[in-house]
């Protein structure tokens, strides 16, 4: 009894402010001073517009981009770090560790001047390798204790039967590690769409904002488009809490496994 | 085929003793060699440095007579088959035989005979479209056989490959490893810490202890004139007997007797040492007797009909000229 | 040896990603904090230490590390408590309640602080009619609280999962045997489990500082600094500087003190958890 009591709180207090948005997506503006509204609508879905399309568009190409070049270098890069022994590897490890640690402001200022001298300013792309910079600690991080965990008595037969480092890594670990790259590409992806300090720092154009910078901008003319913010909030969170649902387990495995392997 | 050479090989790693202490041994082209020692010995150091999977810290590998130091493992020509198998788990047992034809980008055609060839000559032909996991321990061994056999190449490496099966599939294996060897006649470098293994299967054993080389030679001889007490003990079940001379009548250092070299009597004869018997253990074709001689315990191997109580006297003698002296250092006394 | 080659060329692109575009930023940032650049006057000139010197005595920078100590504290010690809760009910519940109480944490905290800024709003907000007359976001004293609220709400999935990962790993045995001696079950809860769990605890405690000393999202978008600067944190003095008023000299000062107290911040941390080993 005591437990579902418990249990109720938790989940109000996290699903609560959920819920109420979710509500407030399609309640009538006009109705908003009401306690509770009298009829639903969907007007303010309609009145997001283009420019809120668009911005899902951006968060959809900068976390695609993001996931994509992390996991490419990040892979490899985990695969040296568990099989083969090079100089500097645990440096490599720790230091992805510590850098994830990094407050963004102390590179934003300098990323800025260097995206604005090469052009990459206002762009998508400019924002992909930043993105990437904090995404590649957490890929290394799990793809190097999968791969510490595959025997290492396989790298020896692939070397004898005639490979290269690169080649076991492509025809062998590779295909072997494709659920810790799932966990790691959901993990990236989450972060990317979320991420807000970098976006909002780089891009100026509107139509280039992704869209945690959208929401954040969002404004009427006059007063806040509280139904329309909410509208934008359900759009912004619903394929993350799809991808949530989907695949709870991997992202409570990959998420924890720092924890467990300390 | 190809005889292999190891020419003082040392290998050490900062902060530890060596691994590997100036070892040099000469492997003739299509022999079987086993090398044989405790956990820690430096064997399987040795595998790797003639496969090419590390490089020794000083000393040369030969294989074929030219030297291959610095030669990856695909181009020293050598197979090597692990004690785990390590297959491809992600690939079946037809992608596991080809992989490394692939990697050595033989035609289509040639892959799939040799793939077919091996496949038959091991019994796992029907096995071809499973995957590891579907495998016994015994077929996944055989497949990783396979994956060896079907490069044909120059020498093969043996890493305790059948450590992981239980005893009945074990000598199973031993006797077809051995028919495989008699087949192709290849050069056959073989890990084991098992003496019983080493024995049956190999044409010259050697014995590695810590990184060094403590005797090598044929079966016959590592067991009857073994090099040292290390050596005497390695070999043998029961162990051998290692007691002061003065026991068997021999002045100073020690020495050894084998226990089926310990005839068991009755009743007191010339040469038998008086003793009462502290334990028999019946093994189903024998009999092992624990006989404490003074402050000594000798087993010797009895009949299996062997009836004698703990506590009742008992004599024991050895054979005449299968005594071993050992000197002071542990090696064997010339006489 | 070639090997050793390949192995270093695998790892080089992460090391360049790494290296370029994380160090070399704080590198330079260290760089120009000794330098006096506005931007849109195109001026840069050396001033050395000077940056560091205002920075001592500027009293905006030592109210905003009370305010952002403040908020780690407060928002630490209530996701560590409520953490602990939702991980001991996470522990037997199943992948629809663990996916539920995932879902803050996937959310994006720009959206999620809006979210709240509409249950905190003084005419229509949820929180009004339920308490009316608290400002949440208006009045200094209240909106840092709020931010807090924000804060604990969006990250105590995680720092529960953490706790649960270290609520996993206590052997069972330990337990039984604890009940078997005849300890009720707050008392195993108090005297076995969380003395157990201590290293989980730790490391929670080790990323989420880290974390909320770091905090930008949350409080740009629910109060941007206000109100009157209350709620403005070391990242939001430093994103102001930089980017409102150009000033990138004393921008990357601002950005480097940062950088330094979190360094700090990690370092105490880390000899906390290696006296442990």
């Amino acid at each position: 009894m005591k437990r579902a009591l418990a249990v109720a709180a938790v989940l109000s207090f996290f699903l609560g402010p959920l819920a109420w948005q979710a509500l407030t997506s399609i309640w009538p503006e006009a109705e908003l001073t009401r306690p509770l509204p009298r009829s639903l609508t969907l007007s303010s879905y309609a009145g997001l517009g283009g420019t809120f399309a668009r911005a899902v568009l951006s968060s959809l190409v900068v976390a695609a981009g993001t996931t994509a070049v992390s996991l490419a270098v990040g892979a490899s890069a985990a695969f040296a770090i568990a099989k083969l022994d090079f100089p500097g590897r645990r440096l490599l490890l720790g230091g992805a560790l510590a850098i994830s640690m990094f407050p963004p402001i102390a590179t934003v200022g300098p990323l800025y001047l260097v995206l604005r001298a090469v052009g990459l300013r206002d762009s998508l792309a400019g924002l992909v390798l930043p993105y990437t910079t904090f995404a590649l600690p957490l890929t290394l991080w799990l793809l190097t204790s999968f791969f510490q965990e595959l025997p290492d008595e396989l790298y020896r037969a692939a070397r004898v039967d005639g490979c290269t480092p690169w080649q076991a890594f492509l025809h062998v670990f590779l295909p072997l590690s494709w659920p810790a790259l799932a966990t790691s590409a959901i993990l990236v992806f989450i972060f990317s769409w979320n991420e807000l300090l970098y976006a909002l720092t780089f891009l100026s154009t509107p139509t280039k904002r992704t869209v945690p910078v959208a929401i954040a901008l969002f404004a009427g003319e006059h007063v806040e488009p509280w139904g329309q913010i909410a509208a934008a909030s359900v759009v912004a969170t619903l394929p993350l809490a799809i991808l949530t649902l989907l695949f709870q387990r991997r992202i409570v495995s990959g998420l924890t496994a720092g924890a467990v392997k300390e | 085929m190809a005889s292999v050479s190891l020419e003082r090989l040392r290998k050490s790693h900062p902060g530890a003793p060596d691994a590997l202490r100036e070892l040099s041994l000469e492997i003739e082209d299509g022999e079987f060699v086993s090398l044989v020692g405790p956990s820690g010995c430096g064997k399987s150091t040795t595998l790797n440095l003639i496969a090419g999977l590390d490089e020794p810290t000083s000393g040369m590998v030969r294989i074929g007579g030219a030297p291959v130091n610095g030669l990856s493992p695909a181009e020293r020509d050598v197979a090597m088959v692990f004690q785990s198998y390590a297959l491809y788990p992600h690939k079946d047992v037809r992608g596991n035989l080809a992989f490394p034809l692939q990697l050595a980008r033989l035609p289509r055609a040639e892959i799939d005979r040799r793939v077919a060839e091996t496949a038959g000559l091991l019994g796992i032909a029907p096995l071809l479209t499973r995957k590891p996991r579907e495998l016994s321990g015994g077929q996944r061994q055989r497949v990783a056989l396979g994956r060896a056999l079907v490069r044909k190449p120059r020498v093969f490496l043996f890493d305790e490959p059948l450590s992981n099966l239980d005893a009945g599939l074990r000598a199973q294996l031993r006797g077809e490893l051995k028919r495989l060897h008699a087949a192709l006649r290849a050069t056959f470098v073989y890990v084991t810490h098992d003496q019983a293994e080493a024995m049956t299967l190999s044409d010259r054993i050697a014995v590695l202890r810590t990184g060094e080389l403590q005797q090598v030679g044929a079966p016959r001889e590592i067991y009857d004139r073994p090099a040292n007490r290390f050596v005497a003990e390695f070999f043998g079940t029961p162990r051998i007997n290692v007691v002061p001379g003065r026991v068997l009548g021999v002045p100073g250092g020690e020495v050894g007797i084998r226990p089926e070299h310990l005839e068991i009597l009755a009743a007191p004869a010339a040469g038998a040492l008086e003793g009462t018997v502290e334990l028999a253990e019946l093994t189903g074709a024998e009999t092992w007797v624990t006989v404490t001689v003074g402050a000594e315990q000798l087993v010797a191997r009895a009949a299996a009909e062997f009836a004698a109580r703990p506590g009742e006297r008992i004599w024991v003698r050895p054979l005449p000229g299968r005594i071993l002296r050992f000197d002071a250092s542990g090696d064997l006394r010339r006489t | 040896m070639n090997a050793r080659r390949q192995a270093a060329a695998l790892a080089a692109p992460a090391v360049a990603v790494l290296g370029g575009i994380a160090v070399a930023p704080v590198l330079a940032a260290v760089w120009l904090s000794l330098h006096r650049s506005i931007l849109i006057f195109h001026e840069q000139r050396w001033v050395g230490l000077a940056n560091f010197r205002f920075l001592l005595g500027d009293a905006r920078f030592g109210s905003a590390v009370s305010t952002t100590a403040y908020f780690t504290a407060v928002a630490v010690s209530a996701e560590l408590a409520l953490g602990l809760l939702v991980a001991v009910l996470l522990q037997r519940g199943g992948g629809l309640f663990r996916a539920a109480v995932l879902l803050p944490w996937a959310v994006p905290t720009a959206v999620s602080a809006r979210m709240w800024a509409w249950l905190f709003n003084p005419d229509y907000g949820l929180l009004h009619r339920i308490a009316p007359g608290i400002d949440w976001l208006g009045s200094p004293r209240m909106a840092l609280h709020a931010a807090i609220l924000v804060d604990v709400w969006k990250t105590t999935p995680f720092v529960a999962l953490l706790l649960l990962a270290g609520l996993q790993a206590i052997p069972e045995e330990v337990l039984k045997a604890a009940r078997v001696d005849g300890a009720r079950p707050a008392r195993v809860f108090f005297s076995v489990t969380l003395p157990l769990l201590r290293p989980a605890i730790l490391l929670a405690l080790l990323f989420r500082s880290l974390d909320a000393f770091r905090v930008f999202d949350a409080i740009y978008v629910l109060t941007e600094g206000g109100p009157a600067n209350a709620t403005e944190t070391l990242s939001i003095y430093a994103y102001k500087t930089l980017m409102r008023s150009g000033d990138f000299g004393y921008g990357s000062t601002l950005s480097v003190a940062t950088f330094a107290c979190v360094l700090a911040l990690g370092l105490v941390w880390l000899r906390v958890l290696g006296r442990r080993r």
